[in-house]
């Protein structure tokens, strides 16, 4: 049976063979050994309670218990350090006595999403992503989120990977971010990973942009999403959650955001206070999202069933406890 | 002999025409005679003493012979940004750096700034072409220097010019094509014309107000910041030789630089000398119109200043003998005072060694 649940320092191996696969850029889940086995230690320890700073990772296992996918929340989007992006803006230059009027779009350097909650970190097979299971890993964190309410901000936001070249590069990084860093987007990126992203926002160039100056296929790339990231972004709209004018200060890729409460699954997470184990499904029966379990003990699956009394009727022989409380979403919801 | 002189209200049209010969990329002097009669009658005011010493603008004509024409042109600006906002960028600089990065990047920025308002700015200068000779240009040029001196109650200590910016033969410019037109589609000439047509400051405050990396700019613009165009480059060495330096500041259209020096600093001003004037009557005029003037000679009449160039000054320091006809020019009798100054800074020290 599929299931989601914390990541642990046994992941690690199957974490970077995972990693290999895929090739969008995850700051969060660096591309080193050793980093990455500080990143899902700190994961313990924020599903451990002990830091509530820590980015929560969580893994994706097949019935026959290999990894296939990861996610992440960020509880305060840049931790204990100011969080980057440009904020698009304009600016209208005008002059009555010569009659002209001009909008200039200019790209303010912003830390006003630090401290949002920033779901990240998701690593799924294309394959799989149009599978049930892309919904099983994106929303196992917003069941995770409603039994830990008080862990997370009232406002969650999505840093959507933006336009790179079939080499990797970033046009966006290649006009702005390289001229103040002398070095490439691979190699940024590669530096994002060992010294942290706000480490290397932190040498942005500090003054306003102005988009004008910038090439026109650089500004064409600002605010749009790679391809790759379609899957996600129709799930964030379908669950409320709204395109900002925030992009990330890297690739330009747009930041989504939204209020936890308002996102659709949330409304629509309904407790359970026990389970029953049957053998057969009936009529009632559908798809659904279940959890149990708090911090690191935390697992959350997608079932066939029935929610009755309080009490949810589930088909299939699981791994749950009987009689234990739990979360439940209906997969039909945000689909 | 050449002589300088505050312009009149009877120069109207020479300074039309000569405007209209200057062309683009001569903000001072606009190709519009309503625009042009305005700045007269400014001059002409300020010389009479009529306008406030800080709003002054003074303007000086230069003729190739006592009765001529007006072949040139030059001002003082007594203060700038009094009574509009004088914008130039400042060229600084950005560091970012990082120990743990191995990171230390220095980007040149543009800076908007005002900084450069209430200083005295010498500029507009012009001289058709028939007349580049006979040093004329320096002439013209260096009066500056001598009204300075005279009068230095009037103006700045901060003295300033601003360097006509690099344009291609067909006058675009490379800076303005990668700045200033990001902002308003419109071609140099045009921002130019406005920008001399005392609309400068509408332009102006259409400009970014935001620095610029300078790595974000064009190449070609890059490499025009702080570059004169080439026919101004005989002027830029010629204040460089009077101590004037660039101070780091450059035109927000055209990127030509600013050069700076304190009033008291310019090496004319300061080799500059009063002396007291002794007439000879009926003497053969010493200055065929082939020997190049090596001096020039000013009196000290504010509304009346007179400037003539000389080949050579019988002077001992502290007595000039002149001849009737310059003293005549020069509006002086026996008696009166003059201030003399050789044309070139290399010239005054050729002269004391040879003295010597």
């Amino acid at each position: 049976m599929w299931q989601v649940r914390p990541l642990g320092s046994e992941d690690l191996a199957a974490v970077e063979s995972l990693l290999q696969t895929t090739t969008l850029r995850l700051s969060t889940l660096p591309d080193n050994r050793d980093k990455l086995a500080q990143s899902i230690d700190a994961a313990q320890q924020g599903f451990a309670g002990k830091d509530t700073l820590a980015t929560l990772l969580f893994g994706l296992q097949d019935g026959d218990g290999r990894l296939q996918g990861i996610c992440g929340i960020q509880p305060y989007a840049g931790a204990d350090e100011p969080f980057y992006s440009y904020r698009i803006d304009e600016l209208v230059h005008a002059s009555r006595h010569l009659g002209i009027n001009q909008r200039q779009t200019v790209l303010y350097l912003s830390h006003e999403l630090t401290g949002l909650t920033s779901l990240c970190s998701f690593v799924l097979g294309s394959a799989l992503k149009k599978t049930p299971l892309f919904h099983l890993l994106s929303r196992s964190r917003l069941l995770y989120m409603a039994a830990h309410r008080y862990a997370f901000a009232d406002e969650l936001i999505c840093e959507i990977q933006g336009i790179w070249d079939d080499n990797g590069q970033s046009q966006f990084w290649k006009h702005v971010g390289e001229l103040f860093f002398g070095m490439d987007f691979i190699t940024a990126d590669r530096q994002c990973a060992l010294h942290g992203k706000t480490v290397i926002a932190e040498l942005l160039p500090p003054y306003p942009i102005y988009n004008t100056l910038l090439p026109e296929e650089v500004q064409e790339v600002i605010a749009r999403h790679h391809p790759a990231t379609q899957r996600t972004i129709d799930w964030l709209q379908a669950e409320g959650m709204h395109k900002t004018r925030f992009v990330d200060p890297f690739d330009a890729g747009p930041t989504y955001r939204g209020k936890l409460e308002q996102m659709a699954s949330m409304q629509a997470i309904q407790m359970f206070n026990s389970i029953n184990i049957q053998e057969s499904a009936t009529e009632h029966s559908s798809q659904w999202l279940l959890s149990q379990g708090e911090g690191a003990d935390f697992v959350c699956m997608m079932l066939t069933g029935y929610l009755q009394d309080g009490v949810f009727h589930c088909a299939e022989s699981t791994m749950l406890n009987h009689g234990t409380p739990g979360l439940l979403l209906a997969l039909e919801v945000a689909e | 002999m050449s002589v300088i002189r505050p312009i009149t209200e009877q120069d109207l049209d020479a300074l039309i025409l000569m405007a209209h010969e200057s062309g683009v990329g001569f903000t001072s002097l606009p190709d519009n005679p309503e625009l042009l009669s305005h700045k007269l009658e400014r001059a002409v005011a300020s010389f009479r003493g009529e306008l406030p010493a800080d709003d002054a603008h003074y303007m000086f004509v230069i003729q190739e012979t006592v009765d001529g024409p007006p072949v040139g042109v030059c001002g003082i600006e007594a203060r700038i940004g009094q009574n509009d906002v004088f914008y130039n960028y400042r060229l600084g600089a950005v560091i970012q750096a990082s120990k743990a990065l191995s990171v230390y990047r220095r980007t040149p920025t543009l800076f908007l700034s005002n900084d450069l308002t209430g200083a005295t700015e010498i500029g507009s200068l012009f001289l058709r072409a028939p007349a580049r000779r006979n040093r004329n240009g320096s002439i013209l040029s260096k009066c500056r220097l001598l009204f300075l001196a005279a009068f230095p109650e009037l103006f700045s200590q901060r003295v300033i010019a601003e360097m006509r910016g690099y344009s291609d033969e067909q006058g675009q410019s490379p800076f303005w094509d990668g700045l200033g037109r990001r902002f308003f589609n419109i071609e140099f000439g045009d921002a130019d014309f406005l920008t001399g047509s005392g609309d400068k400051v509408f332009i102006a405050e259409l400009m970014p107000k935001f620095p610029i990396y300078v790595p974000m700019l064009p190449v070609s613009a890059q490499e025009a910041i702080g570059v004169v165009h080439p026919n101004t480059e005989p002027a830029l060495a010629m204040l460089l030789s009077e101590g004037f330096r660039r101070n780091g500041y450059v035109d927000i259209f055209d990127a030509g630089p600013t050069i700076e020096c304190e009033l008291d600093r310019i090496n004319g001003v300061q080799r500059s000398m009063v002396v007291t004037v002794d007439i000879i009557e009926n003497a053969h005029t010493a200055d065929c119109p082939e020997t190049p003037p090596r001096w020039l000679f000013s009196n000290d009449r504010f509304s009346d200043f007179r400037v003539i160039g000389s080949a050579d000054a019988q002077c001992d320091g502290t007595r000039i003998t002149l001849r009737r006809e310059q003293a005549n020019m020069l509006l002086v009798e026996s008696g009166d005072t003059v201030r003399i100054m050789a044309l070139k800074p290399e010239e005054t020290k050729n002269d004391q060694s040879t003295s010597d």
